[in-house]
């Protein structure tokens, strides 16, 4: 058996070798992409999060940059100079551009050859009002002959008749000065010069390490400009930028905890046991957690999320319980043949009810628990494995007198602490009840990620400048056909419109659809046109050539209706460039088909939402938003999986220790709980989804002190030192990551300090006594 | 960038320049174009134009529009009143064969037509940002011969200059000034290729190009001070242009 057991250490460190080659040579993917925590595909409710995340994906793969000024030409040429800067970078292209001139001339084209499709309801209406050859002639001369007779003029040899001109005239235009080598150059309505340019980035640029490099350059290049050029304002925003601050942030996270976290506990240790060697064995069983924990996160998940990596470094000081306790009875408690026999059942216990807390993360459906929960629970395994398999041949000869702490009677000692600590809990509750009264709930996409003032205003600024830069919101279609998706299109276009001009809910919207009717009513636009110049053919040809002396060509082109046709999305969208061309066009997915109408400046969310999902097939899609009632859901459900966790963990503890005590087991995770959730409201933090998962992780680990106590015998020195130790162990971790930065690693550092700090009270001062009584 | 804007990029009201920059300058009789020996002046200040002193800002004028579109056998004619209070404003009254005005101000254009199919009328008010730019430059043009200081000459012709390179002609068959400007931003020079103001000390005749060889002619006669700020012509003072040549 002992044989076995060596074997089976042996075993673990080779394969724990073999897991470490793994992670450092192999190229593991660390996720940075917030939304990939959120949103799954698998989730029926998930659905038009779903959809907003491939409306976001497309967006992610751009950046922006804005050059503002007063004097034109120094504009231009910064813009210049920073577009082939970036250029160089081979992870930066250029989107493809047209050519304005050559585009405006596709589009008149394509206008022309629909011409007679496309009139308004008051062009067809003085059709059918039966003109006169005269009435149509001195129609189209007064327009060339008016103020905008230039403009009347460039559509002549396409539409001799001039409709698309008094409908193109009608559309608002943005005035662009230049647009040339993807800079778009404006001029504000202050008087001063806007140049602005859109760039992808490569989807390589997804490893953070590579991201990172790129970001780095692109501050570089921004601010030597700046410092050149300091009467200009120069910005650059996009979604890396967000992700690579988020990922940095963690990142540092992961780097504080790390060494704080040691910093702390290593003093600690080595005061107590004033000998390496239990430092070296806590490491080793860290490691054995932490390589195992990422090794299966990646092989049964692909790939980890920064996320869970800053969350396993706080796991740390989790892991070493099982090492702490097993040394700390190791080196005061009893024999060395007896150590293993006696810590087995608590650490198996302890790790058990662990794991099941853990497990009960996973059912949720929030992605980023599950990966968290395939983590933690790897993690604690190999942990457990690591004391279980080797402290038995490693921790041999002898034993090392603690600190002279060892020579406090801590019965007597625990006595004091019996008296006192049960009254100060008692007195906290009433203070803590106040807490929990004024606790707040706010679920928001701002828990995921809290951005720097400065890439806030780098944003909010070029959001102001760049018109029609990032959509507020969208309308989303969706129907089994492209035909029943336009068909909608159609019917929301002109809800957006009415939204727009008469409840001023919202700036504007971007769609093709406001250009292409149905083809139905198209149709009958042609009849009404081609009828018209059927039946008064030789009078308008008389009058086109006497009265206005229209050349040949251009009366034959009147009368040229056979060519004609509808003016369809394809015809539009061929002429777009391929940025817009994406953007406006239907896609296809594996359900059926959707398009996304980006709507800008919603000034009232409600009011456009409640109009827009009241049409069938359409959905009001608000990132920010969908992400919160996501998140208020998530918070709902995660009620049940507390309860489901406390359920399965009272199950094994009174099966284990009978009803009575194992009842008693569940005070300290409960009150930990309660005095956690009260701190959150009395420092005003709110109470979220987060804090109430951290709840769970608070059992796992809080319902160990309580099976420690349970398995001790008559001798607690070594069970007091232990659940000391671990407790303070996680304080050190978990505090620090509630110094995180980032509110969701916040929360749970938070919660999990002050519950773990709570359940070490309860169950030293009041479980102690209550179940030797 | 919004598809609107994409499909039809250049700004509409922007061919109100085409027109507008015509008509803003001084009148003069109609003169053969092509044929003259002309000589240009180094200094651009010695151009006549710049020599009028006046002792009022405010002019009136009548005027004749011939437009020669591609595509059209014969030129479309139209003639009516303008008025300039230099730098201000000016208001261009077309008569005949359609009733329409034309105000500019540095706030922008107003067109008011009075449609020939309706006793209505339809005013639209243009003030964007790239047309108050035009309209200060066509004021600034328009004003060049009319201001009562060399100073608010000057300040109008460095406006100008900021969108038109400037060459002033003398030419010796009748004694008269050509001063021709072509845009140097790429934006006008998609809708403007050519501008030349003809006249003796007042410009008489504007020629414009466009980008799509369609021509305007205006010719400007019986320019005087006037007392009558724009906005006020009276009836009395409409009456159809005899063209001279």
């Amino acid at each position: 058996m002992k044989r076995i057991h060596q074997l089976a250490g042996i075993i673990w460190v080779v394969l724990l070798l073999m897991q470490g080659i793994y992670l450092f040579q192999g190229e593991i993917r660390i996720k940075t992409n917030i939304l990939d925590l959120i949103t799954s595909d698998n989730d029926s409710e998930q659905e038009t999060l779903g959809r907003g995340k491939a409306l976001l994906e497309k967006g992610s793969n751009y950046i922006r940059l804005g050059i503002k000024g007063e004097d034109k030409d120094l504009v231009l040429k910064i813009a210049a100079i920073i577009t082939d800067d970036l250029k160089k970078n081979p992870l930066i292209t250029i989107p493809p551009s047209s050519d304005l001139a050559e585009t405006e001339v596709e589009m008149l084209e394509t206008l022309s050859l629909a011409r007679g499709h496309i009139l308004s309801q008051e062009q067809i209406s003085f059709l059918k009002s039966k003109p006169s050859a005269e009435t149509i002639a001195l129609r189209i001369q007064e327009k060339l002959t008016s103020s905008l007779g230039p403009y009347y003029a460039r559509f002549l040899p396409y539409d001799p008749l001039l409709f698309i001109p008094e409908i193109m005239s009608t559309l608002s235009q943005q005035e662009i000065l230049e647009s040339k080598d993807n800079i778009t150059f404006v001029e504000t309505e202050e008087g001063s010069f806007f140049a602005y340019a859109f760039f992808i980035i490569d989807k390589k640029a997804s490893r953070l390490d590579e991201q990172n490099a790129l970001i780095t350059e692109i501050d570089k290049l921004i601010d030597g400009n700046k410092e050149t050029y300091k009467d200009i304002e120069i910005h650059w925003s996009g979604f890396i930028a967000f992700a690579n601050e988020s990922a940095q942030a963690t990142k540092n996270d992961i780097t504080r905890v790390s060494k704080w976290g040691g910093i702390l506990l290593l003093p600690i240790l080595l005061f107590l046991f004033r000998s390496p060697l239990p430092i070296l064995l806590s490491i080793a069983t860290i490691l054995s957690g932490l390589i195992f924990g990422t090794v299966s996160s990646v092989l049964i998940l692909g790939e980890i999320h920064i996320l869970t990596l800053a969350f396993g470094t706080s796991l740390m000081g989790a892991c070493i319980d099982y090492s702490l306790h097993y040394q700390c009875e190791h080196y005061l408690g009893s024999k060395k043949e007896k150590v293993f026999k006696k810590v087995f059942t608590p650490i198996t216990l302890g790790a058990l009810t662990s794991v099941l807390a853990f497990l009960s993360l996973s059912f949720s459906e929030f992605p980023g628990l599950k990966e968290l929960s395939i983590f933690a629970i790897g993690s604690i395994i190999g942990s457990y494995l690591g004391v279980i398999l080797w402290f038995p041949f490693l921790l041999r000869k002898g034993s090392i007198l603690l600190n002279g702490l060892s020579a406090i009677d801590t019965n007597t000692s625990h006595n004091r602490f019996k008296i006192i600590l049960p009254n100060i809990l008692l007195l906290l509750i009433i203070p803590a009840s106040l807490g929990l009264y004024s606790l707040e709930i706010k679920d928001d996409i701002r828990l995921l990620q809290k951005p720097s003032e400065k890439l806030i205003n780098s944003e909010r600024w070029l959001q102001e400048q760049i018109p029609h830069g990032t959509p507020s919101a969208f309308a989303l279609i969706e129907g089994t056909s492209k035909a029943e998706v336009e068909k909608i299109a159609h019917e929301v276009t002109k809800v957006l419109s009415q939204l727009i001009e008469e409840d001023k809910a919202l700036e504007s919207y971007l769609s093709i659809y406001q250009f292409i009717s149905p083809i139905v009513e198209q149709e009958e636009s042609f009849a009404t046109y081609r009828n018209f110049l059927k039946a008064n053919e030789a009078e308008l040809r008389n009058a086109f050539e006497n009265e206005l002396g229209f050349e040949d060509g251009l009366t034959k082109n009147v009368f040229e209706f056979d060519s004609l046709s509808p003016l369809t999305s394809e015809n539009i969208l061929r002429i777009l460039p391929p940025m817009l061309r994406d953007l406006a066009s239907v896609q296809e997915r594996e359900n059926g088909f959707w398009l996304s109408i980006p709507l800008y400046g919603v000034k009232e969310n409600t009011s456009v939402s409640r109009r827009l999902d009241s049409i069938d097939g359409t959905y009001y899609y608000e990132h920010a938003s969908e992400i919160s009632k996501l998140f208020g859901k998530y918070r709902n459900k995660s009620i049940y999986l507390v309860c489901f966790a406390y359920l399965a963990v009272w199950i094994i503890l009174c099966s284990r220790y009978g009803f009575r005590n194992g009842n008693l087991c569940l005070l300290p995770p409960l009150g930990s709980a309660f005095f956690s959730l009260s701190a959150l409201g009395l420092i005003g933090e709110p109470l979220n989804f987060f804090a109430i998962l951290a709840l769970v992780i608070v059992l796992g680990f809080s319902v160990d002190c309580s099976i420690f106590i349970m398995e001790a015998d008559k001798e607690t020195r070594p069970i007091f030192y232990a659940i000391s130790l671990s407790t303070i162990s996680t304080i050190c971790t978990f505090g620090v990551l509630s110094l995180s930065s980032t509110p969701v690693l916040k929360s749970f550092g938070l919660i999990i300090s002050i519950g773990i700090f709570f359940s070490y009270l309860i169950a030293i001062s009041i479980l102690t006594r209550m179940i030797k009584a | 960038m919004k598809i609107s804007s994409f499909l039809f990029n250049a700004p509409i009201k922007v061919f109100i320049t085409f027109t507008i920059l015509a008509i803003t300058l001084s009148p003069s009789i109609g003169i053969a174009v092509e044929k003259y020996e002309e000589q240009k002046y180094n200094d651009l200040l010695d151009c006549p134009i710049f020599k009028v002193r006046n002792e009022s800002s405010q002019f009136k004028a009548s005027f004749t529009q011939k437009r020669f579109i591609r595509g059209i056998k014969k030129p479309l004619e139209s003639n009516g009143l303008f008025s300039i209070t230099a730098g201000e404003k000016i208001e261009w009254h077309t008569i005949k064969p359609f009733e329409n005005i034309v105000r500019i101000d540095t706030n922008g254009f107003q067109i008011e037509d009075k449609l020939s199919t309706d006793n209505g009328s339809n005013k639209q008010q243009f003030d964007s940002i790239y047309l108050k730019k035009f309209s200060s430059l066509l004021l600034s043009l328009h004003s060049l011969s009319h201001f009562k200081t060399t100073e608010e000459q000057t300040n109008s012709l460095k406006k100008i200059q900021k969108e038109l390179d400037l060459a002033c002609y003398n030419i010796k068959d009748n004694d008269s000034f050509l001063l021709r400007g072509t845009p140097n931003s790429s934006s006008l020079s998609r809708i403007l290729s050519d501008i030349q103001l003809k006249g003796k000390t007042y410009p008489e005749e504007i020629e414009i190009k466009d980008g799509r060889g369609d021509k305007t002619i205006i010719f400007l006669k019986e320019i005087k001070p006037s007392q009558t700020i724009p906005g006020e012509i009276r009836d009395s003072e409409i009456k159809p242009v005899q063209k001279t040549k």
